[in-house]
């Protein structure tokens, strides 16, 4: 979709529309950028900009937070008329999913007559337009519907692969980031071409198994299926974090934060019947310097005071005390289905091997289910 | 243009048919706005009920946001954009 959270925005607010619009909260916060309209692109505006320095470059922008109930609902209408396209359809993130067209020939004349159809579709019920790429892999596809925004539509053949795309630069493929493209700029691959005309034994000496699939993926001879949401892999991990309004040095205020992160990332665990043995602690200091804690368990955990206890444990083992944070996260890996097993040892901190909360949290999870995620919470976060 | 969260109450005349809901008229700080015009609308889930937000205009410029809660049978208004 295109400029998604901008467009919605401009879509349900007249004052708005022809106007710069960013996403993202409010100009003195610390966020960055999330979406903005092209009316602020324009200005040189881009996703993950500083609001400050956003508001540098174009004053007089309209600075909005958006509603995720909001996002979320168009999400599934989006995602409803591509259902009606296709059976396959993997959703890659809220304004963006792969649709397996395979077969489709029996319906439409071409391609392009598809995808002018899902383009009206979309205008017509939802009132936004949307960028398009087909193509003969996923990775092309995501890369074509890049290359005419926003309302394009870019179909790239078999036979035009070479013609459309080996002269792009190598890093507008899907996966290869600054660090990646640092490296193949020394090694002489400069564009999809070069990639896709290098040595994959060389590429593998230096990216090692990725090298060989990077080289594949760019002449379009590495894909993967399209997968709907339930035949996906389970989530690798689980976690939330939280930037500071001011940089904090108050350890009551950091704890009670990240006791509501853990709650978060509890209730989710719960929600899915999973848990995890690893939990991880992420502590962005006020220079940015960035430090990550991991401790595994020999049980595996969904019982949040259990993960709040290492969490915590964590963080008062590893806290630089009276430095001011800007960012605390928690997650939890090593996922299993189910709930908590493992090897219980007599001497681990009571309070991971507690299960005092085991007969709280369905209740509370009834609760939140029954009037919302905001109507219950513990009383040590309230004041946050 | 400026805006303005509220999260008011509001009193509001509106018409139920074919399973839809339209919002007509509403009284908010004792004045009546007319609606005009509805931008988009959207639901969310609260728990069990549900909440029908919709992007209005009256008379003039000014656009409001609005949500009808099904847990108390309530209209709010959550915020306001003024011209200028």
């Amino acid at each position: 979709m295109d400029a998604f959270f901008a467009a919605i925005e401009q879509r349900d607010n007249p004052l708005l529309r022809g106007k710069p619009v960013i996403i993202g909260g409010v100009p003195e916060g610390r966020g960055v950028v999330s979406t903005c309209s092209y009316e602020a692109r324009k200005y040189g505006v881009h996703s993950g900009m500083s609001m400050a320095k956003a508001l540098k470059l174009c004053p007089h922008v309209q600075f909005l937070s958006v509603s995720g109930k909001k996002i979320l609902h168009v999400s599934r209408q989006l995602l409803n008329i591509l259902d009606q396209v296709s059976p396959r359809v993997q959703p890659i993130s809220v304004d963006e999913a792969f649709v397996d067209i395979a077969g489709m020939d029996l319906v439409f004349r071409n391609e392009e007559e598809l995808g002018r159809g899902i383009k009206s579709e979309i205008k017509k019920q939802l009132k936004l337009t949307a960028s398009i790429g087909i193509a003969p892999t996923k990775i092309l596809a995501k890369l074509a519907s890049g290359l005419q925004k926003p309302d394009g539509l870019t179909i790239i053949r078999n036979d035009e692969i070479e013609k459309k795309i080996y002269s792009l630069p190598v890093e507008k493929l899907w996966g290869i980031g600054e660090k990646t493209v640092a490296v193949m700029k020394k090694l002489g691959i400069f564009t999809i071409g070069d990639l896709a005309n290098s040595s994959e034994v060389r590429l593998k000496q230096v990216f090692g198994i990725m090298g060989p699939q990077m080289v594949k993926v760019a002449s379009a001879r590495l894909d993967s299926p399209v997968m709907r949401l339930d035949e996906l892999p389970m989530e690798k991990s689980m976690g939330h974090e939280h930037t500071f309004w001011t940089d904090t040095a108050d350890t009551e205020e950091i704890l009670s934060r990240l006791l509501l992160l853990v709650q978060k990332v509890g209730r989710r665990l719960r929600k899915k019947n999973l848990s995890g043995r690893t939990i991880t602690l992420k502590i962005r200091y006020d220079n940015f310097q960035t430090n990550t804690h991991q401790s595994s368990q020999s049980i595996y955990l969904q019982n949040e005071m259990a993960i709040y206890s290492v969490a915590t444990r964590l963080f008062q083992k590893n806290y630089g005390a009276g430095r001011k944070i800007r960012l605390i996260g928690v997650s939890v890996s090593n996922l299993i289905e189910g709930q908590g097993t493992g090897l219980e040892l007599p001497f681990q901190d009571e309070l991971i091997r507690s299960k005092s909360d085991s007969s709280l949290l369905p209740a509370v999870d009834q609760i939140k289910d029954e009037f919302g995620e905001n109507s219950i919470w513990r009383a040590s976060v309230l004041k946050l | 243009m400026v805006y303005e969260d509220v999260k008011e109450p509001i009193e509001m005349i509106s018409v139920f048919r074919q399973g839809r809901m339209r919002p007509l008229k509403f009284r908010w700080r004792d004045r009546v706005y007319r609606i005009t015009r509805i931008h988009g609308g959207w639901i969310s889930d609260e728990g069990y009920s549900k909440r029908y937000h919709y992007s209005v205009s009256s008379d003039g410029p000014d656009c409001f946001e609005i949500f009808f809660d099904t847990g108390n049978m309530s209209w709010e208004l959550t915020r306001v954009f003024l011209e200028g």
